[in-house]
């Protein structure tokens, strides 16, 4: 079951490639995007002449009049504290994502994927740091050539100050296009983070597998169930009735409950669809009445009783809230393979915590669609993902219903 | 004479199901029913029927464990594997512990009543399409038997239609011998690669590449 083919390593390209300006492909200039490159390298000079001032100021004690050091001695010795103090600054790790966000802002560079994050390998660390040295080079030397060619111009005729100016823009465009090809490989992600990306991405396959598994399992095992019954009943049908009228209602109870599964397990993998579109934004609280809604639709009566207030649901960590849907999507199909409708999703909070019941009755023909494969499997995965956040989860049975109750810590949204 | 039948799924409504399909012909007998591995190892050991019809994924002990139990006692009963799933490696594994065929839950009364029928004759392969599809879809190295060589240059001929699914007179009639001659043939086969049954041989030469299920 193909369920998704993105090109490329979760849309990380192999090489970081330079996103047409404003969508000129063509060739024509973007006068917006030739401007935000000569910005940048601005920045680039301001950051030089802050490190300049700031390497002169711890150089004072040795330009001091009575310092006798030869100039060489002196303009190295400046030089190698400049870089020093840049690789000190370059390698705090979040600088790579500011220069990141800026690079790809302002010279219109496409990452790929979420672009580059804090640096928390050595690695790159110092690729940031060569970046950081190259944007200042690159900048100080537009500014230089803006300070120095119109003037050298207009010293020499009064006119050929407008050439200068030209020389200036035109050097300037091209440092900032050298700047925008040598982002990529400075920048762009390592070969471990592509690793951790895949790695992520295998994880996403895997679970869609499980999940198309899950569908094929029980799908399949209601199918059979429906087939064998049905054959049965239609051999006897005349010699004995009362068999035939049993076997329909069984035929009806598992093309009921396997249609409700598929709708569930279709709903989880629209959900990581969109989760996946709208980066970090998966369903939460407020996605629940949906869910209800269409586990309803699927044949399973489901009621929703939501005790939080407006307040304390705004004031709700989004990881917690969105775990919570995660935690009832699965209660429910928990409740589904275990109980029969109606099913009452209650979500509540209790001081330091939200609780989230799921409770139906165990009756109807209990196990109908419990196959030796499905004991409890989704149970393992709910009291982890509540347990990663500090939460529990259990399920069983209590007083004829069959109840599934999570806790998760109540955590604040900052 | 009536074949009789045990009857083991874990759920029961297949096992109700199949017993009103079975019971309703009159040559077929459900002498009982199991709900695992363990029960029907049980059961058959008390009732010794003819038939086991045995699903493959069951809680506790499966239904391979329980086919390799069933088919090791003295003049067993045949085994035939019911499945949801073709080419289920689970059902696999069962043929190889020792079942005599397999036959998919989905498919036709007709078909399930002739799997029944079929499993007690020793000269028929069940369903051999169905059993070469699930060798094909087996992704597991070949492993070459040494006692295949052994075999005769006529023995290897009726090995090789007897993974083909023809019966010992559909063979005698392509090989232009008496039909007697083949069942000579068959038994020096399964005697030389020391397996019980045709299923069994005709595994035997899928699995180490002998024939290709492909063929």
């Amino acid at each position: 079951m193909a369920l998704s083919s993105r090109s490329g390593v979760n849309g990380l390209p192999l090489k970081g490639e330079v996103r047409g300006a404003g969508g000129c492909h063509h060739g024509g200039v973007d006068l917006g995007r030739a401007w935000l490159g000569l910005a940048y390298l601005m920045l680039g000079a301001a950051l030089f002449v802050a490190f300049g001032l700031l390497t002169l100021g711890l150089m004072s004690p040795l330009l001091a009049p009575d310092e006798r050091l030869p100039p060489p001695v002196v303009v190295t010795l400046g030089a190698v504290l400049g870089l020093a103090l840049v690789l000190v600054v370059g390698a705090i790790p979040v600088v790579r994502r500011i220069e990141g966000v800026a690079v790809e802002g302002m010279l219109g560079v496409d990452f790929g994927g979420p672009g580059p994050g804090s640096a928390d390998r050595w690695s790159d660390r110092l690729r940031s740091v060569a970046w950081l040295w190259a944007h200042m080079l690159a900048g100080s030397i537009f500014v230089g050539c803006a300070v120095t060619v119109p003037s050298l111009g207009l010293e020499a005729s009064g006119w050929l100050v407008i050439p200068g100016f030209v020389l200036t823009i035109a050097a300037g465009l091209l440092l900032a296009a050298a700047v925008r090809r040598a982002a990529p490989a400075l920048l762009g992600p390592s070969a471990h983070e592509r690793i951790v990306a895949l790695e992520r991405e295998a994880r996403e396959l895997g679970e869609r597998n499980r999940i198309a598994r899950e569908i094929h399992d029980s799908v399949g095992h209601a199918l059979s169930l429906v087939g064998v019954q049905a054959a049965a009943a239609g051999r006897v049908f005349a010699t004995d009735p009362a068999f035939a009228a049993e076997a329909l209602t069984s035929i009806e109870e598992a093309a009921r409950r396997a249609s409700a599964e598929l709708d569930h397990a279709l709903g989880v993998l629209r959900a990581e669809k969109v989760e996946g579109a709208e980066r970090g934004r998966g369903p939460d609280l407020s996605d629940l009445p949906d869910l209800v809604a269409a586990t309803s639709r699927a044949g399973l009566g489901t009621t929703l009783e939501n005790r939080l207030s407006p307040a304390d649901e705004a004031a709700l960590s989004p990881v917690v809230a969105r775990e919570l849907y995660r935690l009832a999507q699965e209660g429910l199909a928990n409740a589904i393979r275990h109980g029969a409708a109606p099913c009452h999703v209650l979500v509540d909070r209790a001081d330091r915590e939200v609780r989230l019941e799921i409770s139906n009755a165990l009756g109807g023909s209990p196990g109908t669609l419990r196959g030796p494969r499905r004991g409890g499997r989704g149970l393992p995965g709910m009291a982890a993902r509540a347990g990663a956040i500090g939460g529990t989860a259990s399920a069983g049975p209590a007083d004829g219903e069959w109840v599934v109750r999570v806790s998760l810590p109540w955590v604040g949204a900052r | 004479m009536t074949t009789r039948v045990v009857l083991v799924d874990d759920e029961p409504l297949i096992r109700r199901g199949l017993a009103v399909l079975l019971a309703a012909e009159p040559d077929l007998e459900v002498v009982g029913a199991a709900g695992d591995g363990a029960e029907a190892v049980a059961l058959v050991r008390q009732v010794d029927p003819d038939v086991v019809l045995m699903d493959v994924r069951m809680p506790r002990v499966d239904g391979i464990a329980a086919t390799r139990t069933i088919t090791a006692a003295l003049d067993p009963p045949a085994v035939v594997v019911l499945t949801t799933f073709e080419n289920d490696d689970h059902v696999y594994d069962a043929l190889l512990a020792g079942a005599r065929g397999f036959v998919l839950k989905r498919a036709t009364a007709e078909e399930l009543l002739t799997a029944v029928r079929l499993a007690r004759e020793p000269d028929t392969l069940l369903f051999p399409t169905r059993l070469r599809d699930l060798v094909a879809s087996q992704r597991r190295p070949v492993r070459p038997a040494s006692d295949l060589q052994r075999l005769s240059e006529r023995e290897a001929d009726v090995l090789r239609r007897m993974a083909r699914g023809l019966s010992n007179a559909e063979i005698a009639a392509e090989l232009v011998v008496g039909v007697e001659t083949v069942k000579t043939h068959v038994g020096s086969v399964l005697a030389k690669l020391g397996v019980r049954d045709r299923t069994q041989a005709v595994v035997r030469a899928f699995e180490s590449g002998f024939v290709s299920p492909t063929e």
